[in-house]
């Protein structure tokens, strides 16, 4: 303008026609993005997949998740049929017993066997001594142990084994142990579901009418949480007796209460913004403005702490069941099967190791995935690459 | 830095094969022919054995004489302070040293080794027999009037508790005053008023009917007591009866001592600072739920039969850890849990015994909630349809569908066991223990017919230990199995062992208590016929509903009939009782349990191996260092 002001007389000078409109025949636009563009969820994946350990422990869940539903169908057992004569029979699946590792090939040491015994083809069938080995004398006796081919010691033939080994019944661990998986996890995903469902329920009441309302709740929730976990799990145990749906229940007494929390936080946070306020001035009910405009904020918090919660909650199955409140028999989980397995660490290693190896990988890559779904659901991540 | 690691990973890898590779070389060698066995405590041994030996360390199994203590005088006399100290291990706590409520056999031996008592089994100078003598006592009762009602009983005199107090007539006048005492309602006193003989006027001063005055036990002089009973006894039941481990004698001065104020309570017996010894051994130190520490009583009347100094217990849950225990030789006997035994079975330190007890399943055939149980089709069709071979085989034990285990004497002259007898093999089935799955199933649907229902839903509750856990499973399995799970279905409840057993004790009070359960009576086994008094409609701590005139009179005439000491009267009574409770399948026996121990060698017991009502003798056994 100024610019205008002090040369007006040059300006003027200039004649009109000497000016030319530029776009006379376009509209205008602006640029065309490059890229394509991305929703919410679409960004989350894209971080998520990022992280290569969240992804490998994802696809670790998914395996097991699998194997789950249909391990316990790949063989002829089902996990109830008792072979009392195949009791704590070694595992062996025969093409890793050809490659000669020295694992799962069906060998077992039995301890502190009478030397003149050996012999006796009816104690030992044909071919089934692998080797004698720690020759000693007690109390006059010959001692030794021996290697043998458990299940030619025993009278099968090549054809049956136990993948895994077999229990104190003589049940098939293979078939027990995805059994007891499917069990776990499906005990962890319900009782979380029902976490998540109550927590969110409860916070964003808490969260959203505030006040007196949050104050009472508030104070209901710190008096259930003042009580210790394993304690509270226990009693209610007692009390309610053991099955799937009070371990369910014992699982859901406490475990609201964080997803609560967050939710509150996420309402107190969201409940002030211009576009609740616009929303609420238009008329819109409670209802709608808890649910459409202020929760799904909330979703990408609530997921990842969902996630963290079920390694923690399949653990305190684990847990009731080792000390005895679990499952009842002939009912299996990971947590019972560690129980028996313990009993006779030093006699059959082997049936405790299976169930803590699915235990230790379930508990860690649901760990690291939550880990990756939090950092994918960050929003100070977004867009940020 | 990445080469670094990755250079370390290959190694490592390359290591754990290697190491693989070796270990698989050494496996395909086969049978070894030329062997070379040596002593295993032997220095020699360690030296010779192969790499492999260190797998099963033959170092630490001779480790077990390790033990420091004073060296052994080779004498053919106890020292008084005695020497070498016994290890043991076990998965039970006291709670409570007070014979007149102790609760579990574990408790009732350290209770004996801990308290002085009237009459007990000893084994006798030569150690091939068992005689049953006074401790306390001097002599034999003595049947003052000829009638044998009238017992006097003379003390010995000189016995003195730990402190020096004396052990009198008054110390057993206390004891039974105490334990018949209504107020206190002591467990035991219902045992003590009547068991093997009934003491006149007893059973209703414990059920609050009359006063002390009007019981038949008086006090004579210092050291003489008196005894009067109902029926016609004779010295060997008197003595018996006061052999029981509840019968052990307390010390007025520390029962008092923990007396509440009205008198409803007391604590003796559950801590070191409410206890004083009188018996073989004495406390130490006492830590319950952890250890307890026993030290040979130089006062004890038979000091001159106790070789130990003292008896250390440590108290360890775990059986697997017991067993390392063992084999670490930290424990100098151990009784070897049935999930071991398939590492034991034949070792030649491997003792087995009869446990005096016929495991069995209690079925609450009262039980208004399941009237199905009070269906003697029913009852029959579990009986037939349980599989005892195949339950024994798994815990090494005997198949048993019996109730009268094989060591319990009916005759003690002859030394004769009810089992041997023709009336004891009657009641047997040898080829397949009553198990008859055909029959099973034609008696439960007969059952259900009667019944009118279509279909069967019980609970069976178990102690949460691995023997009964494998039991019930089997049980459960081959139960839905024969039956059909459509019309038979048996949840498990597995509990703690203190909770199931208050969970049946409360049947009295509800008759819902409980459906089905396990069970296992131990009692005296030279007195057959005594073992039946759990199911009898008097038996203090009944917790079984079983109500039937004709076995009552039947177990009194085997206990107090004139005619009891008549040839074969008790066999025929035994017989009698066994039958009715078999026949109309009152509970379902299952197996006999053996009791399977390994004991180190640095232990030399003195008897002839395992004899009935003093076991192996541990209390009087030698450590050799």
């Amino acid at each position: 303008m100024t610019f205008y002001e002090d040369n007006k007389e040059l300006y003027d000078s200039i004649p009109a026609e000497k000016f030319q409109l530029v776009q006379n025949n376009e509209d205008i636009h602006d640029a065309a993005f490059r890229t394509k563009p991305i929703g919410f969820f679409k960004d989350v994946w894209l971080r998520f997949i990022r992280n290569k350990a969240s992804v490998i422990g994802g696809i670790i869940i998914l395996i097991i998740m699998v194997f789950a539903a249909i391990g316990p169908s790949m063989n002829s057992y089902t996990y109830t049929e008792q072979h009392t004569d195949l009791a704590n029979m070694p595992p062996k699946v025969p093409w890793i017993a050809k490659l000669n590792l020295g694992i799962m090939d069906g060998h077992y040491t039995l301890t502190k066997r009478q030397y003149d015994n050996i012999k006796d083809t009816s104690k030992y069938p044909e071919g089934c001594i692998l080797k004698l080995k720690n020759p000693r004398i007690i109390n006059g006796v010959k001692i030794v142990d021996v290697v043998v081919d458990y299940y030619k010691y025993k009278g099968l033939d090549d054809s049956q084994c136990y993948w895994l080994g077999s229990d104190y019944l003589g049940r098939d661990i293979w078939t027990r142990l995805w059994k007891g998986t499917r069990i776990s996890l499906f005990i962890a995903l319900f009782s979380v579901l029902c976490n998540v469902i109550i927590g969110v329920i409860y916070g964003s009441i808490c969260g959203y009418y505030g006040g007196a309302v949050d104050m009472v709740l508030q104070r209901i929730m710190e008096i259930i949480n003042a009580f210790p976990r394993i304690v509270v799990l226990t009693l209610f145990i007692m009390v309610a007796g053991t099955g799937m749906f009070s371990l369910i229940m014992a699982m859901v007494i406490k475990g609201w209460i964080p997803i609560a929390r967050m939710i509150r936080s996420q309402f107190y946070r969201f409940k002030g913004h211009e576009y609740v306020l616009a929303s609420r001035t238009m008329g819109t009910n409670d209802q709608k403005l808890i649910f459409r405009h202020i929760l799904p904020n909330s979703i990408g918090p609530v997921i990842t702490q969902a996630m963290m919660a079920v390694p923690t909650t399949i653990f305190s199955e684990s847990f009731l069941a080792y000390i005895g409140l679990g499952l009842q028999a002939p009912n299996s989980s990971i947590g019972v099967m560690l129980s028996t397995g313990q009993k006779v660490l030093m006699q059959y290693p082997t049936q405790v190791l299976y169930p803590a190896i699915i235990i230790s990988l379930l508990m860690i890559c649901f760990n690291l995935f939550g880990d990756g779904l939090r950092d994918a659901f960050d929003p100070t991540q977004r867009g940020v690459s | 830095m990445k080469k670094i690691k990755r250079i370390l990973a290959v190694l490592v890898t390359g290591a754990l094969v290697a190491g693989m590779l070796t270990g698989c070389s050494s496996k395909s060698s086969g049978v070894d022919e030329s062997l070379t066995f040596s002593e295993e405590s032997s220095e020699a041994s360690k030296a010779e054995s192969s790499s492999e030996a260190s797998e099963v360390s033959a170092a630490s199994e001779s480790s077990a004489a390790a033990e420091s203590s004073a060296p052994a005088a080779e004498a053919d006399k106890p020292t008084p302070e005695g020497s070498g100290t016994l290890n043991e291990v076990s998965a039970n706590t006291i709670g409570s040293l007070n014979p007149q409520t102790y609760i579990n056999s574990y408790a009732s031996t350290q209770i004996r080794r801990l308290s002085p008592i009237l009459y007990d089994y000893f084994v006798n100078d030569t150690g091939d027999g068992i005689v049953l003598q006074g401790e306390v006592a001097e002599e034999d009762p003595i049947d003052v009037n000829g009638d044998g009602k009238t017992w006097q009983i003379k003390l010995r005199q000189g016995l003195t508790w730990e402190n020096g107090d004396p052990i009198n007539a008054d110390t057993v006048m206390y004891t039974w005053k105490e334990v018949l005492d209504p107020t206190l309602a002591n467990s035991r006193g219902g045992n003590f008023a009547k068991d093997v003989i009934e003491i006149a006027g007893a059973e209703d001063y414990y059920e609050g009917k009359s006063d002390w005055d009007s019981v038949g036990l008086k006090k004579i002089d210092d050291y003489t007591v008196e005894i009067d009973t109902v029926a016609k006894q004779d010295a060997q039941e008197v003595m018996t009866h006061l052999s029981h481990p509840a019968n052990c004698l307390v010390n007025e001065e520390y029962y008092e001592k923990g007396m509440n104020a009205d008198r409803t309570e007391t604590l003796y017996g559950t801590s070191a600072d409410y206890w004083i010894s009188g018996g073989p051994f004495k406390i130490e130190s006492w830590q319950n739920d952890e250890e307890i520490h026993m030290v040979k009583n130089p006062n004890y009347v038979f000091a001159d039969k106790i070789w130990l100094a003292g008896i250390d217990i440590r108290v360890v849950e775990d059986t697997s850890t017991q067993m390392q225990m063992f084999e670490n030789g930290e424990v100098d006997y151990i009784a070897v849990p049935a999930d071991s035994m398939a590492q034991y079975e034949e070792d030649p330190r491997l003792m087995t015994s009869y446990s005096n007890c016929v495991r069995h399943i209690v079925i609450n055939s009262a039980d208004p909630d399941q009237p199905i149980l009070g269906n003697e089709n029913f009852r029959l069709a579990l009986f037939y349809g349980t599989d005892r071979k195949t339950l024994a085989d798994m815990n090494y034990g005997i198949p048993a569908d019996y109730i009268v285990p094989s060591n319990h004497i009916i005759d003690l002259a002859t030394n004769t066991a009810f089992r041997d007898t023709e009336e004891g093999k009657a009641n047997t089935d040898p080829v397949n223990y009553s198990y008859d799955p055909d029959k099973a199933k034609e008696l439960f649907n007969k059952a259900l017919e009667e019944t009118g229902v279509d279909s069967v839903d019980l609970t069976m509750i178990y102690n949460d230990t691995a023997a009964y856990k494998a039991m019930s499973e089997f049980v459960q399995n081959s139960w839905q199995q024969l039956f059909g799970e459509d019309k038979f279905k048996l949840e498990l409840q597995a509990m703690p062992s203190s909770q199931r057993g208050d969970q049946v004790r409360s049947w009295p009070t509800n008759p819902s208590a409980y459906e089905l359960s396990w069970a296992g009576w131990s009692s005296t086994s030279l007195m057959p016929w005594n073992a039946f008094k759990y199911w009898t409609s008097f038996y203090t701590a009944k917790n079984e509903p079983y109500i039937n005139d004709e076995f009552d009179a039947t177990f009194n005439e085997a206990c107090y009939g004139d005619n009891r000491f008549d040839d074969g009267v008790r066999l025929k009574d035994v017989d009698k009782m066994e039958d009715m409770l078999i026949q109309h399948a009152i509970i379902i026996p299952v197996n006999e349990i053996m009791d399977h121990y390994l004991k180190s060698d640095r232990v030399e017991l003195t008897q002839d191996g395992w004899m009935n009502e003093v076991g192996w003798g541990w209390n009087f056994c030698k450590i050799k260092e």
